[in-house]
């Protein structure tokens, strides 16, 4: 009891630091796990059960997250770059970890801890910028579970690094049969969960029965546990299974992995001066190769400049998956207890980093520095008395279509490629930009429009632009919130506050709908009620039964 | 990882435990008995599983952090409503529990060591039972189910003392020492008195700023709650109090603050889990077998628990005002023995007090009486109408109108404060109609006409709380696909109409395939008004 208390005491202070800084918690836990180990070490068994079960938790949950949906279009553009940045980082981790000093395998392992980008860190800013459902951002969630799958998945080969070969095919046909078996689950098991709606115990047993009995089967194929372990939570990443599943489980997960990363914190201990050198090498290499990489690619998939720049910086760290990578081959006896400490350190250094290289201004600048290839004057010369219509996305291509038909001179401005493409082959005027450039706002002929239709992602880049229009032609701008609707009307636009516009239609719908709605909840009502049974409490399986009528 | 056993042992105890589950579902039996018959099979039967220390261990912080929420679930008002009932009926119930029990052992020829040890054991409920039982049958929301709980509260109190006591008889025939008992009597009630005075104080100054500031968060939240409840588990330790009473103080502290709300239902599945493995550990470390064991007196004293305890229950709620019913459903609940006899009966045959064969004997009686108490319980309605319509016993109409509040018809759910949905709940109070508004951030909530509702709705619960199977429609705001989903989902399940906010084009045939009734699609509005807007500045014919 005294073990679990002062993890759970330190991760607490971990968190409560972390809350100060607004910065990702998993630096601030190894952190006080490190200090824990110096005040007051948990014994050794706890320790080894805290790693184990986190372990388990932590790659399961990281399988539950599989579900491609959250991807969507980008899934193409993920798989590009999400196997280009990792065989890359990996490939550049190897040479690194070779040029340090480290062993053939331990510099494989090394490799493969710096493919991984951390999804914990990556989702949960994504989610605070609210900016997970941008086109970057579900190219980021794409890399990041692509990742995350081949990390898992190819740890049972990294022990056959600069050892026997042979065992290569027989590891690879253990791995097929648990990936086939996650599928059949996922297939044939997992909707059974839909069954036990509202029984949350059921549906938690389950789950952890479907962990451990993947667990066990891996290790009677002698692959490593988490294999097992991520082909479970595969196997339930089904919707809407996974999110019922996620629900039972979170908080659980959440208990295990705080005292994970503790204990971790507290097996690490203080690192030496060798130590941070090699971490600080290999720290420099991820956050300086990954943007570009990533950059590089992103944009070639077809992604604007700045989506792609973001994307990089928002995937320069290392993963939770990588440190439970590192303690995998730590109790093989493959990986040092120096190198997993240079792990550790890497990975709290980097997502340390994450926030403030993500940052916006940082993303902003960097975009200046990009060369602009891609320059494009409108054909047949400057533009005068059109419409210029800022952002053609599925809100600006709806006002498009209807300008189309007016025969009005329009000319679109945008920063995707493919948006480009199209327009193009359409026969519209385009220029290649960004609202908030002012070289672009120039070529665009903004001074000379008749009126301007603003419908960007980001409604505060619309700052250049409004000032240059302020009052002169009609500038319309889309904006989500009622703060930015107040900015862009002080500068003398004309704010569409979508959420406005979307009430008033629903609230049109309900007042035609309402007596339709009256009529179904009377007739479910009556549904619901047995008839000839007095007021009993309910046996069956109802968690809270209805009171006695 | 080299210790792989806990992932063995912990396999073993879910596996088992889900198996068994699947069976008891399709038979329409309690969870409670799957995971006593998984340990069972996996324990006595097949002696696969051996209860490690750290299973020991998880059993015991599953029975604490399950204190620890129930005390979330309370507040002082509540407790010092129930306080007395629970404290004369707590007490009287264990005395004569004890008396019978005792009496009922010595008729079967047991010596009066023995008769006693017995009679404590039917003495006591099991506080993890009951509990469960009371969530299940929606107890815990209930005055009567306070009761229950209170009742309980009361034994492990005086469980503390026949601790203590015991402690101080000594074993075998060394002489009692007074001076000891007593100390230690004044040593466990002091200690409960500091604990519950360092609550007191730190709801008043501290904690409320603390959690506040630590809400946005929630794990942080969720991991700050549980390190305060441990610390109080230490502390109770550490003073020779309960584990269980000090995990339920620190419960009823933080259920003064606001964030208890959210804090109960992330505890929750958390509990689960940790009480599958009680449970299933406590049927593994069973012995039913084992020869001689006195099948008669097994059985009288089970029907003992199950029959006469609930009755003394009864007849005392009956005499503190409750109604009948209430009374027999509290009752109920409380008919089985704890496992705290099991610990009692191996420390005393330890010490000499009592003969081994009393392990079997008591391993019996409640594996017997827990799972019927399990089965009787969610049927207490019945048990209800039978006794007083069947048998023609005149049971009391309760003293106070102990009504619950009308949950809210007719009304319409609005989930995710954001510009969006406050605008919908706004425009649906104009409208006159009664709104739910639901959101994770209390702060978004402020001000607005509506009940509200805190919680995230990928949570079950949060939804019951708002009432979604009474209500008229329920519209999401939120710019989150798969909760959207989900929530679609769920009111399909339901019934229930839908209108969703699909803030992405690619959005609409899916939620639309997934069952919404109506779809608010923020984008096609958005350029409908600037069109309009075009149209009005002349741009546009």
């Amino acid at each position: 009891m005294h073990g679990v208390a002062l993890l759970l005491a330190a991760a607490a202070a971990g968190h409560v630091a972390a809350r100060v800084g607004r910065l990702p918690p998993i630096p601030f836990l190894l952190l006080a796990g490190v200090a824990l180990s110096i005040l007051h070490r948990p014994s050794t068994g706890t320790l080894q059960e805290a790693l184990v079960l986190g372990t388990a938790l932590l790659v399961f949950v990281a399988g539950l997250e599989l579900d491609l949906r959250r991807v969507r279009a980008r899934w193409r553009a993920a798989l590009l770059v999400g196997t280009v940045q990792f065989t890359a980082l990996g490939g550049l981790g190897l040479a690194a970890a070779s040029a340090l000093g480290l062993r053939a395998v331990e510099a494989g392992y090394v490799a493969l801890a710096l493919a991984a980008s951390s999804t914990l860190v990556g989702v949960r800013l994504l989610q605070r910028r609210q900016q997970l459902f941008e086109p970057f951002g579900r190219l980021v969630v794409g890399v990041l579970l692509l990742q995350d799958a081949l990390v898992l998945l190819l740890v049972p080969f990294v022990s056959l690094i600069g050892g026997s070969w042979a065992d290569t095919l027989p590891r690879l046909g253990a791995v097929a049969i648990l990936a086939g078996s996650s599928l059949a689950v996922r297939r044939w098991l997992a909707p059974l969960f839909l069954g036990a709606a509202g029984e949350g115990e059921v549906q938690l047993v389950g789950a952890l029965a479907v962990l451990f009995a993947f667990m066990g089967a891996a290790v009677g194929l002698g692959l490593p546990l988490v294999v097992g372990a991520f082909l479970a939570g595969a196997s339930l990443s089904t919707f809407p299974v996974s999110a019922y599943v996620r629900a039972e489980l979170t908080p659980v997960g959440d208990f295990f992995a705080a005292v994970f990363f503790v204990a971790l914190g507290s097996v690490v201990g203080v690192p030496g001066p060798a130590q941070l050198l090699q971490a600080g090498v290999l720290t420099l290499l991820v956050v300086t190769a990954t943007p570009l990489l990533v950059t590089l690619v992103a944009e070639r998939a077809g992604l604007s400049a700045r989506s792609s720049i973001e994307a990089g910086l928002l995937l320069a760290q290392t993963s939770e998956i990588s440190l439970v990578v590192g303690l995998s081959g730590l109790a093989a006896g493959h990986l040092s207890g120096s190198t997993f400490t240079v792990l550790a350190l890497v990975t709290g250094g980097t997502m340390l980093l994450t926030p403030f290289l993500s940052d916006e201004a940082v993303a902003w600048r960097l975009t200046h520095l990009h060369p602009a290839r891609w320059l494009r004057r409108p054909r047949g010369g400057p533009p005068v008395g059109h419409v210029l219509l800022a952002g053609c996305g599925s809100t600006g291509r709806r006002v498009l279509d209807v300008l189309v038909t007016q025969g009005r001179p329009i000319l679109v401005m945008d920063e995707d490629p493919a948006v480009l493409r199209a327009l193009d082959a359409a026969g519209v005027a385009t220029v290649r930009g960004d609202v908030s450039d002012s070289g672009a706002l120039d070529r665009a002929g903004i001074e000379r429009a008749d009126a301007v239709v603003s419908t960007v992602h980001r409604p505060r880049d619309n700052a250049a632009l409004l000032r240059r229009v302020a009052g002169r032609s009609r500038t319309l701008v889309r904006v989500f919130d009622e703060e930015d609707a107040r900015w862009v009307e002080t500068l003398g636009g004309v704010a569409v506050l979508a959420s406005e516009v979307t009430a008033e239609a629903f609230l049109a719908w309900y007042d035609g709908e309402k007596a339709g709605l009256e009529a179904r909840r009377e007739a479910r009502i009556e549904g619901a009620r047995s008839p000839g049974v007095p007021g009993g409490l309910s046996a069956a399986a109802t968690p809270r039964p209805l009171p006695p009528s | 990882m080299s210790d792989a056993a806990i992932l063995f042992d912990l396999g073993l105890v879910v596996t088992g435990g889900a198996l068994l589950l699947v069976a008891t579902r399709l038979l329409g039996l309690p969870p409670i008995l799957a995971y006593l018959l998984a340990g069972l099979g996996l324990g006595p039967l097949t002696g696969v599983l051996r209860v490690s220390p750290s299973l020991e261990l998880f059993s015991e912080i599953g029975v604490s952090l399950l204190l620890f929420l129930v005390g979330l679930e309370l507040s002082l008002a509540r407790v010092r409503e129930v306080g007395r009932t629970a404290l004369v009926a707590g007490v009287w119930q264990v005395l004569v529990t004890l008396a019978g029990g005792a009496l009922l052992a010595s008729a079967f020829g047991f010596g009066p060591r023995e008769a006693l040890l017995l009679g404590l054991v039917t003495a006591f409920s099991s506080t993890v039972v009951v509990i469960k039982l009371l969530d299940r049958v929606g107890g815990l929301e209930e005055t009567w189910g306070r009761v229950s709980i209170g009742v309980l509260l009361v034994q492990d109190v005086l469980v503390a003392i026949a601790l203590t006591l015991l402690a101080g008889l000594g074993t075998g025939g060394a002489a009692p020492d007074p001076v000891g008992i007593a100390g230690g009597l004044a040593r466990s009630f002091g200690g409960m008195a500091l604990l519950v005075g360092v609550a007191a104080a730190a709801v008043r100054w501290g904690l409320p700023v603390l959690l506040g500031w630590l809400a946005r968060t929630r794990e942080a939240l969720f991991i700050a709650s549980l390190t305060w409840c441990f610390g109080f588990i230490l502390a109770a330790e550490a003073m020779h109090v309960s584990t269980e009473l000090g995990a339920f103080v620190a419960g009823v502290a933080l259920a003064q603050l606001p964030e208890s709300r959210v804090l109960r239902r992330y505890v929750h599945p958390l509990v689960d889990f940790f009480i599958v493995v009680f449970f299933v550990s406590l049927g593994a470390g069973l012995d039913p077998g084992g020869s001689g064991v006195d099948w008669p007196a097994a059985l009288a004293l089970s029907l003992f628990v199950l029959l006469v305890k609930p009755a003394i229950v009864t007849f005392l709620l009956l005499r503190t005002g409750h109604g009948g019913r209430e009374a027999l459903l509290a009752g109920l609940t409380l008919g089985q023995v704890s496992e705290f006899g099991f610990v009692l009966v191996a420390l005393a045959v330890g010490a000499g007090l009592a003969s081994p064969s009393l392990v079997a004997l008591v391993g019996i009686v409640g594996l017997l009486t827990i799972g019927a108490s399990a089965l009787l319980a969610p049927r207490g309605g019945r048990v209800y109408e039978l006794l007083s319509v069947r048998l023609g016993i005149p049971f009391p109409e309760p003293r106070a109108d102990g009504t619950r509040p009308e949950p809210p018809a007719g009304h319409v759910v609005v989930v995710g404060m954001n510009t969006l949905g406050r605008r919908v709940v706004e425009g649906l109070a104009e409208r006159g109609e009664s709104v739910v508004a639901v959101d994770t951030d209390e702060e978004k909530l402020a001000g607005l006409p509506a009940r509200r509702v805190v919680g995230d709705v990928g949570l079950p619960d949060v939804l019951e709380e708002a009432d979604l199977s009474g209500a008229l429609l329920l519209v999401s705001a939120l710019r989150i696909e798969d909760v959207n989903g989900l929530l679609t989902h769920r009111c399909r399940e339901e019934g229930v109409p839908v209108s969703v906010h699909a803030f992405e084009s690619g959005q609409v045939e899916e939620l639309l395939e997934a069952g919404a009734d109506h779809l608010m699609v923020s984008k096609h509005e958005a350029a409908r008004r600037l069109i309009g807007e075009l149209r009005a500045a002349g741009v546009v014919g």
